[in-house]
C-alpha cells in the first residue's frame, strides 16, 4: 500500500537574551529511498534567511542557513509531501559465517565499530546464540522492550547506550543506540535512522501529532530495518530522513550560537495522510 | 648506531669529489673561529627576530655553520619522485572525498580509510576549484645505510619550515660566505612567489585579482613567526579567526573600509579548530561556517580540508601501490619498508621482533611516542607489545634506519658527523607541482639519535642544490616566461618581491668590482 | 587595515598618553600634597583621587600615589595603563617598527622597580621612557593608518586627561598653588609665563582651553584629532562627520569663546563627553567590535 503524507516539523527557540549570530545545519528533509519518494519539501525559518543545500556523506540532505542580525526567537518549519510504502527488502537470510566474511567486514566497518553514543552492553543474553542473525535481529526487537521502558525525562541527548540500559528507562534515541551497540557487538552492521513517525489511525485528512522517531537498520544480507521502541514493523507510517552511525551524524538541528542565555525549546511535529 | 651509517660528504675519511671544495674551506677554519662565528649567526638571528617556541620561550632556531649538498643528478630524482608522489596523492585524496572508486577496485581496504581519525566526512563532496588539495607539502626523506633515498613521511596538512629554509641561506651567505665562492647554488627565493602564485590560481571563478589571507592561530603560536614571514614576502594580509566571518556562504574580513571578501585561506590551523559548527564546537582559533563556504565554492582553502587521511602514518604503506594505480607509473622514491599491522602475518612477526625494529604510534607527530627497539628497555617493549595487540591499526612498524649523517659543528668548535634527514617542499598551482630546489635539512646534534624533529630540539641545515647548467641561475619571472605553456597562466603575474638574496653569480661579480676600485684608491 | 589592528593601535596611543598624563598628575600632586600642610590633606586626596576617576579613599600622599600606580589589570591606573599599552603592543607587534616595540617592552620592564615610597624618580623615569617611545614612534612609524588611529587616540586621550585636570579645581583647595600646580602636570608652566599673563586659575584655564601655542591645549588636541580622522577617512574612504561633530562643535566653541567663566566651565565638563562619543562612534565605523564569542550548541 502507498500513503501520501504531508508532514510539518516545527522547532522554536526562545532565547532570554538576545543572540547576536547563529549558524545552524538542518537535517529534516525527508530522502528519495526504498519505499519513498518525495514529491516536494521545503524549510522555511524566521527570522529570514537564505538556505544553502548540500548532500552529506551519508547521503543525507543538509539545509544550512545561519542569522546575523540580533533576535530573541527563532523558528524552522520543514514542511514534506512524500509517498511511503512498505520497504521491499531482499534477501534477509545470511548466516553467521557470512557475517564473517573479511569483505564484508572491510565494506560496513563503520556499521560494527562502537562510538562515545553507541557504547558498549553487556546483556545478559547472546545473541550469537540465535540460529541466523536474522532470528537475532527479531529475538533483539522483542527483548529490547523487555529491557527499557519508554519514559521521556530518564536520560538526555547526550547520553551514552549503557546509560539507558543500565536505567531500564529511555526514549526512541535510546532504544536505537542501545539496539545498535548489541548488534554490533555481536557482528551484524547496525545504523541509526531518524525520521518521523505517524501514530494515528489513518483516516485521510486527519491531522495527527506525530514525533521526530529513530529505529535501527541492521544487515542480515540486505539492510532491515526494524522499530526497537514500539516493535511495530518498518512500514508506510515511517519517514525516513538520515541514517548514520548514531545520533550524532543525524540530529535534526546541529549549530553554534552566541549570545542568547537559556533557551526554551518547542518541538512539533504533525502529519496527515492525504492519500 | 646498529649500522653503519653513510655520510653525506665522506667515504672512507675521504671527502667525495663534489664536497671536495667545500671540505677544503672548512678545514681552514679552526674550531677557535668556529665558536666565533657561531657566536655572529646567533647574533644575526637575535636581530633579525628569528624565532621557534620551544616550551613557551623563544629562541632561534640554530642553523648549522655546514652546509647540505644534493648535487644536480640526485636533485633531479628527488625532484620527479616527490612530483610523482604529490600527483598520485592528490588523486587519492579526489577519489576517497569523492567516487571512492579505489575501495571498489580494492586498492586500500575501505576500512582503514573510515577509521582513520583524519577522515572528515564533512570534506565529503567538496570539490575546489582547481583540482588542488595539496598546495604546500613537505616530503620527508632520508638516506638508508646503501645510500638509497626514501620517503620517511608526508606532510600534507600544515607543513612547517620553509620560513627557516629562506632565513637559513642568508644567515650562511651572512656569516660564512667563504664557502659558498666554488659552488653555483639554485636559489630558494622564489618560494613566496611560487606560493602566491599556487593561490591565486586556487581562487574561485578563476578571479585573477583575489583577496588571499594567511590564516594563523595568533601570536601565541610556535610556528607565528612563518606565518608572517609568509604573509609579508607574498604582500598578503595574515589574519587571525575573529578577523574573518561567514555571512551567506561567503567569507569576509574586517577592515576599517568596511568588509572585504576573502577569496582564498591560505590556512596554518587544523582541520579540528577551522570551524566549531563541522569540528571542535568550542575552537574560538577557526570561522564558524567556513567549511560550507568552502563547499559553494566561494572560498578556497588550502591546504585541503580532511588532507590528513592522506598523511596518516598507516596509509603510507600503500602510498606505493596508489602511485602504481592512480599513474601507472613505479615509485621513483622507495618507501622505507613498513609493515601492515592489521595483516596479521606481520603482526606476528613485528611481535617476535620488536627488539630490532621501530614502532611508532600513527597518531603522534613530532617524533613523539616512537620506540626503537634496541635501544628500549625490556619492560618499554613489553608495555608497547601491550598496546600494539590492543590496537593495530594504530601503529606500523620498520626496520631501524641508520640515516645518513653530515659533518656539522659542535659547541666546542670541532666538527663530527651527525644524523640528518631532509624535508623539502612542494607547491602545487594545480598545472604542475614546483619542488623548491634546496629544503630543511634537520640535524640531531645529540650524537646517536636519530630523531630529528625541532619540536625535540634538533637543528637545521642550510640545503644546497646545486645546479647543472646555467639555465638554472634564471629568476623565476624569466623562467616562467620560458617555460608557461598555459595562456590563462600568462595573465597571472607574479607579484615582484625584490629578492633579499642576490643569485650567487651576481654577488661575486659586484665583490670583483669593489676589489678594483680599492686598487684604483689604492 | 584589518578592524583589530586599527583598535589596538588606537587603543595603543589612548593607554601611552594616559600614562604619561598620569605620570606627571602623580609627581607634581605628590609634591603639592607634601609641600602643603596648611589644608586638610585627607580631602584633597580624596578629591584628587575621585577626580582622576579612581575608587578608593586615600589619606595621604603615599596612600594616593599607590591608588594611582594602581595594579596591572585596571588601565584607570598608571601600572594598568602601561600595562595595556604593552598588552595591545604585542597584538600589533608585525605592524609596529620594531625598535618601538623594543621601547615599549622596556617601559613595561621599568615598572618593577617603581617605589611607592619615593614616587618622584620612579615616575621620572617612566616619563623618560615614555619620551623615548614617542620620540622613536615619531622617527620610525611609517605614516599609515595605524598610524593615525594612534596619534588620534593619543589626542582624544590628551583631551580628556586635560579635562579631567581642569574639573579638579586645585586653586579651590590650594588658592596660592593651584593654578601653578595644574600647568606644572601638564608641562605648561614656561609656556603659559611666556605669555606674560598673571597666574590666575581663570586664565590658566583659559589657557588650557585655548592656547594655539601650547600643543597640549584642548583647542590644538582637537584640532590634531580632527586633522587624523579625516586622513583615516581619506585612506579608507569612510564618512566620518559625523563622528567629527561633537569634535567639531566643542572646536568652535572654544574658538568663539566670550569672557564667560560659565560658557568656559561647560567646555571642560562637554570636553569628556565629546570624546566619549567620539570614541564610541570611532569604534563603531572603523573596529566594529564583536566582542569576545563564546559559541553555545
Amino acid at each position: 500500500m502507498t500513503w501520501r503524507l504531508s508532514v510539518t516539523h516545527s522547532t522554536s527557540f526562545q532565547y532570554e537574551s538576545e543572540v547576536s549570530a547563529s549558524f545552524n545545519e538542518a537535517r529534516m528533509t525527508p530522502v528519495n529511498t526504498d519505499g519513498q519518494f518525495v514529491i516536494s519539501h521545503e524549510l522555511k525559518v524566521n527570522p529570514f534567511s537564505t538556505i544553502y543545500s548540500y548532500d552529506d556523506y551519508f547521503g543525507t540532505t543538509v539545509k544550512s542557513f545561519d542569522i546575523q542580525t540580533p533576535h530573541t526567537y527563532l523558528e524552522i518549519v520543514s514542511q514534506s509531501l512524500v509517498e511511503t510504502s512498505a520497504r521491499a527488502v531482499g534477501n534477509l537470510n545470511a548466516s553467521w559465517d557470512d557475517l564473517s566474511d573479511e569483505t564484508l567486514i572491510n565494506e560496513l566497518r563503520e556499521y560494527l565499530s562502537l562510538t562515545p553514543l553507541v557504547n558498549l552492553i553487556q546483556p545478559h543474553f547472546n545473541l550469537r546464540s540465535q540460529k541466523t542473525p536474522l532470528d537475532a535481529v527479531q529475538f533483539l526487537n522483542k527483548a529490547m522492550r523487555e529491557q527499557i521502558t519508554y519514559a521521556p525525562g530518564s536520560t538526555n541527548v547526550y547520553s551514552p547506550a549503557s546509560e539507558a540500559w543500565e536505567k531500564r528507562a529511555g526514549v526512541c534515541q535510546d532504544f536505537t543506540h542501545a539496539s545498535i551497540s548489541i548488534l554490533r557487538s555481536a557482528g551484524i552492521p547496525a545504523r541509526y535512522v531518524s525520521g518521523y513517525l505517524y501514530n494515528g489511525s489513518g483516516e485521510i485528512g486527519e491531522q495527527v501529532i506525530g514525533e521526530s522517531h529513530s529505529w535501527v537498520e541492521a544487515w542480515v544480507g540486505h539492510w532491515l530495518p526494524f522499530d526497537p521502541t514500539n516493535g511495530n514493523p518498518v512500514a508506510e507510517d515511517h519517514v525516513l530522513v538520515a541514517r548514520g552511525r548514531d545520533y550524532h551524524d543525524v540530529s535534526p538541528l546541529k549549530g553554534i550560537f552566541s549570545g542568547g542565555r537559556s533557551r526554551k525549546i518547542d518541538v512539533t511535529v504533525s502529519l496527515t495522510r492525504i492519500a | 648506531m646498529l649500522f653503519q651509517a653513510l655520510d653525506e660528504f665522506l667515504v672512507n675519511g675521504e671527502p667525495r669529489d663534489v664536497i671536495a671544495d667545500l671540505w677544503r674551506e672548512l678545514c681552514k677554519i679552526q674550531s677557535n673561529e668556529w665558536i666565533t662565528k657561531a657566536k655572529q649567526r646567533d647574533l644575526y638571528l637575535a636581530m633579525q627576530g628569528i624565532t621557534f617556541t620551544l616550551s613557551g620561550i623563544e629562541r632561534p632556531l640554530p642553523v648549522d655553520l655546514v652546509p647540505r649538498i644534493i648535487d644536480a643528478a640526485e636533485w633531479n630524482q628527488l625532484e620527479t619522485g616527490i612530483k610523482q608522489r604529490i600527483k598520485a596523492l592528490e588523486l587519492f585524496l579526489d577519489d576517497v572525498y569523492g567516487k571512492q572508486q579505489l575501495f571498489i577496485d580494492r586498492v586500500v581496504p575501505k576500512s582503514l580509510i573510515v577509521t582513520s581519525e583524519h577522515f572528515h566526512r564533512s570534506a565529503h563532496g567538496i570539490k575546489p576549484a582547481n583540482g588542488v588539495r595539496i598546495h604546500v607539502s613537505g616530503i620527508d626523506i632520508v638516506r638508508d645505510q646503501h645510500g638509497v633515498l626514501r620517503v620517511l613521511e608526508d606532510n600534507l596538512r600544515s607543513p612547517s619550515g620553509v620560513s627557516y629554509v629562506l632565513e637559513n641561506r642568508r644567515t650562511m651567505a651572512h656569516v660564512v660566505p667563504e664557502l659558498f665562492y666554488e659552488y653555483s647554488i639554485r636559489s630558494v627565493d622564489e618560494y613566496p612567489e611560487r606560493l602566491l602564485a599556487a593561490l591565486v590560481a586556487a581562487a574561485p571563478d578563476r578571479n585573477p585579482h583575489p583577496n588571499v589571507v594567511v590564516l594563523t592561530p595568533g601570536v601565541h603560536n610556535s610556528a607565528h613567526f612563518e606565518h608572517a614571514f609568509l604573509a609579508r614576502r607574498m604582500g598578503v594580509e595574515l589574519v587571525e579567526g575573529r578577523d574573518l566571518y561567514c555571512k551567506n556562504n561567503q567569507v569576509f574580513m574586517r577592515t576599517t573600509k568596511g568588509s572585504e571578501q576573502v577569496d582564498v585561506i591560505y590556512r596554518r590551523i587544523d582541520d579540528d579548530f577551522l570551524d566549531p559548527i563541522h569540528f571542535k564546537a568550542d575552537s574560538v582559533l577557526g570561522i564558524p561556517g567556513v567549511v560550507n563556504a568552502a563547499r559553494a565554492n566561494n572560498v578556497a582553502i588550502a591546504n585541503g580540508i580532511g588532507n590528513g587521511v592522506a598523511d596518516d602514518k598507516a596509509l603510507y604503506p600503500y602510498v606505493p601501490k596508489l602511485i602504481e594505480y592512480y599513474l601507472n607509473e613505479k615509485p621513483i622514491i622507495p618507501n622505507v619498508e613498513t609493515f601492515d599491522l592489521q595483516e596479521p602475518a606481520a603482526l606476528d612477526y613485528v611481535m617476535q621482533n620488536l627488539a630490532d625494529l621501530v614502532v611508532k604510534p600513527v597518531a603522534a607527530s613530532g617524533g613523539y611516542g616512537i620506540t626503537i627497539g634496541p635501544r628500549a628497555t625490556k619492560d618499554e617493549l613489553k608495555s608497547v607489545a601491550k598496546e600494539i595487540s590492543q590496537n593495530p591499526r594504530n601503529w606500523i612498524a620498520q626496520p631501524l634506519i641508520a640515516l645518513s649523517t653530515c659533518p656539522t659543528i659542535m659547541e666546542d668548535g670541532s666538527i663530527a658527523s651527525r644524523h640528518i634527514d631532509f624535508r623539502p617542499f612542494a607547491v602545487n598551482d594545480g598545472h604542475d607541482v614546483w619542488v623548491l630546489p634546496g629544503g630543511l635539512t634537520r640535524v640531531a646534534l645529540v650524537e646517536g639519535n636519530v630523531v630529528v624533529n625541532s619540536s625535540q630540539g634538533g637543528g637545521s641545515k642550510d640545503t644546497w642544490v646545486l645546479t647543472s647548467n646555467e639555465s638554472d641561475l634564471k629568476s623565476y619571472p624569466e623562467q616562467a616566461a620560458d617555460t608557461l605553456a598555459d595562456p590563462l597562466d600568462q595573465d597571472v603575474v607574479p607579484t615582484t618581491v625584490g629578492p633579499d638574496v642576490l643569485p650567487i653569480s651576481r654577488m661575486q661579480q659586484q665583490e670583483e668590482q669593489q676589489q678594483q676600485q680599492d686598487l684604483n684608491n689604492a | 587595515m584589518l578592524s583589530r589592528l586599527a583598535e589596538s593601535s588606537f587603543w595603543l596611543g589612548r593607554y601611552l598618553e594616559r600614562a604619561e598624563g598620569m605620570s606627571r598628575l602623580l609627581i607634581e600632586f605628590h609634591q603639592l600634597l607634601i609641600q602643603d600642610s596648611r589644608t586638610h590633606v585627607k580631602r584633597g586626596c580624596t578629591l584628587i583621587s575621585h577626580g582622576l576617576g579612581l575608587e578608593g579613599e586615600p589619606k595621604n600622599a603615599r596612600e594616593l600615589v599607590e591608588l594611582a600606580y594602581g595594579e596591572p589589570l585596571n588601565p584607570g591606573t598608571l601600572l594598568g595603563s602601561i600595562h595595556s599599552a604593552r598588552s595591545n603592543a604585542r597584538l600589533i607587534r608585525d605592524i609596529l617598527p620594531s625598535d618601538f616595540y623594543e621601547a615599549i617592552n622596556h617601559l613595561n620592564a621599568t615598572t618593577e622597580e617603581f617605589s611607592v615610597a619615593a614616587p618622584g624618580r620612579s615616575l621620572r623615569v617612566i616619563l623618560d621612557r615614555l619620551a623615548v617611545s614617542n620620540g622613536i614612534f615619531e622617527w620610525l612609524a611609517p605614516v599609515d593608518e595605524s598610524a593615525h588611529f594612534l596619534t588620534l587616540g593619543r589626542s582624544l586621550e590628551r583631551m580628556d586627561l586635560m579635562s579631567r585636570l581642569l574639573s579638579l579645581k586645585l586653586e579651590i583647595e590650594w588658592r596660592d598653588q593651584g593654578p601653578a600646580t595644574t600647568l606644572r602636570s601638564v608641562g605648561a608652566l614656561n609656556t603659559y609665563l611666556r605669555e606674560r599673563v598673571p597666574l590666575t586659575s581663570q586664565s590658566v584655564q583659559r589657557f588650557l582651553v585655548q592656547s594655539e601655542t601650547f600643543p597640549r591645549s584642548i583647542a590644538e588636541c582637537a584640532k590634531r584629532a580632527d586633522t587624523e580622522l579625516r586622513e583615516v577617512a581619506r585612506m579608507t574612504q569612510m564618512r566620518v562627520d559625523d563622528i567629527l561633530r561633537p569634535i567639531g562643535m566643542l572646536e568652535s566653541q572654544i574658538k568663539f569663546l566670550a569672557d564667560d567663566a560659565d560658557e568656559l566651565e561647560k567646555i571642560i565638563y562637554q570636553t569628556s563627553s565629546a570624546v566619549a562619543q567620539a570614541t564610541q562612534g570611532i569604534g563603531l565605523r572603523f573596529f566594529r567590535p564583536i566582542g569576545s564569542i563564546v559559541w553555545s550548541n
